[in-house]
């Protein structure tokens, strides 16, 4: 006599489905770090200002020279380099020419840095110059 | 007259759905992250006083410790950071750029990348940590 085969039942088990996926849940809780970032948004002129235009309002254009050791303000004299400064003191120097009141061109501050300044030191000084209203605008090493 | 036992009601916590409910949980989670295109690009963040909570970047572009520059998260020339921005950007000028580079980086490093994204004319965001 013939026996019928019987056929293996194929079935997904699903009941450990709700486990597994529980801990997925813990595992991204976990490893998740919700971080907001912190920064600051800066105005950087698409080209560095016209040669003329500099030199025509030097005279009354805040300039920050930015050193390793020290950073210099002055209002683009051109027989002083400036006087030295601290950051907060640059602050509220720039806070006290009210730039945010003023047009684009007369918000610019002309930043001229040393080869040996890093990132951290320009980062300060740029943001310092952005949060009192000011463009920044880097001047090139001739 | 015999006293009626009170009939306890059986308690069953309904399991089934469970299963469901799990896996849109992790939807969510999965939807909702952002994940960062610059995790494992090595940067030491600058600090400043003045610096506050910003909207997340449509545009990252990164200099690692080694004057390495990134553009979502894909390594590029330095000579071709302005292309590489002004494609990620598209015609959308207004999208925020974050600018990240490494702290201790020198002016020759991280000048090229400023200069480019001022000729991109975008929105550009400096990170950095509040201290």
């Amino acid at each position: 006599m013939r026996k019928s085969r019987q056929r293996a039942k194929a079935e997904i088990e699903t009941g450990s489905f709700s486990d597994i996926s529980f801990l997925l849940i813990i595992f991204f809780v976990l490893t998740t770090t919700f971080e907001k970032a912190t920064g600051r948004a800066v105005d950087i002129p698409s080209a560095s200002p016209p040669e003329n235009q500099v030199q025509s309002e030097d005279k009354k254009t805040p300039t920050v020279n930015i050193m390793a050791d020290k950073i210099l303000f002055g209002m683009g004299e051109q027989e002083s380099a400036g006087e030295q400064v601290s950051l907060p003191e640059l602050k509220s120097k720039l806070m006290k020419l009210n730039l945010p009141a003023k047009p684009e061109k007369d918000r610019m501050v002309i930043v001229e840095m040393a080869a040996e300044v890093e990132w951290d030191r320009y980062f300060k000084v740029v943001t310092a110059i952005s949060q009192a209203g000011g463009v920044v605008a880097i001047v090139e090493d001739a | 007259m015999p006293i009626r036992k009170k009939k306890r009601m059986d308690l069953v916590l309904p399991t089934s759905s469970m299963g469901d409910i799990a896996f849109l949980l992790i939807i969510f989670f999965i939807l909702a992250s952002n994940f960062m295109k610059s995790a494992n690009i090595e940067a030491e963040k600058p600090a400043s006083p003045d610096v506050d909570a910003i909207d997340d970047a449509q545009v990252d572009v990164v200099i690692d410790k080694n004057g390495k520059f990134y553009v979502q998260g894909v390594e590029v020339d330095k000579n071709l950071v302005e292309s590489a921005v002004a494609q990620a950007v598209g015609d959308h000028r207004d999208k925020l750029v974050h600018l990240l580079v490494d702290k201790n980086l020198r002016k020759e490093s991280f000048m090229p990348a400023v200069e480019a994204l001022g000729s991109c004319g975008v929105k550009v965001v400096l990170v950095g940590e509040k201290k």
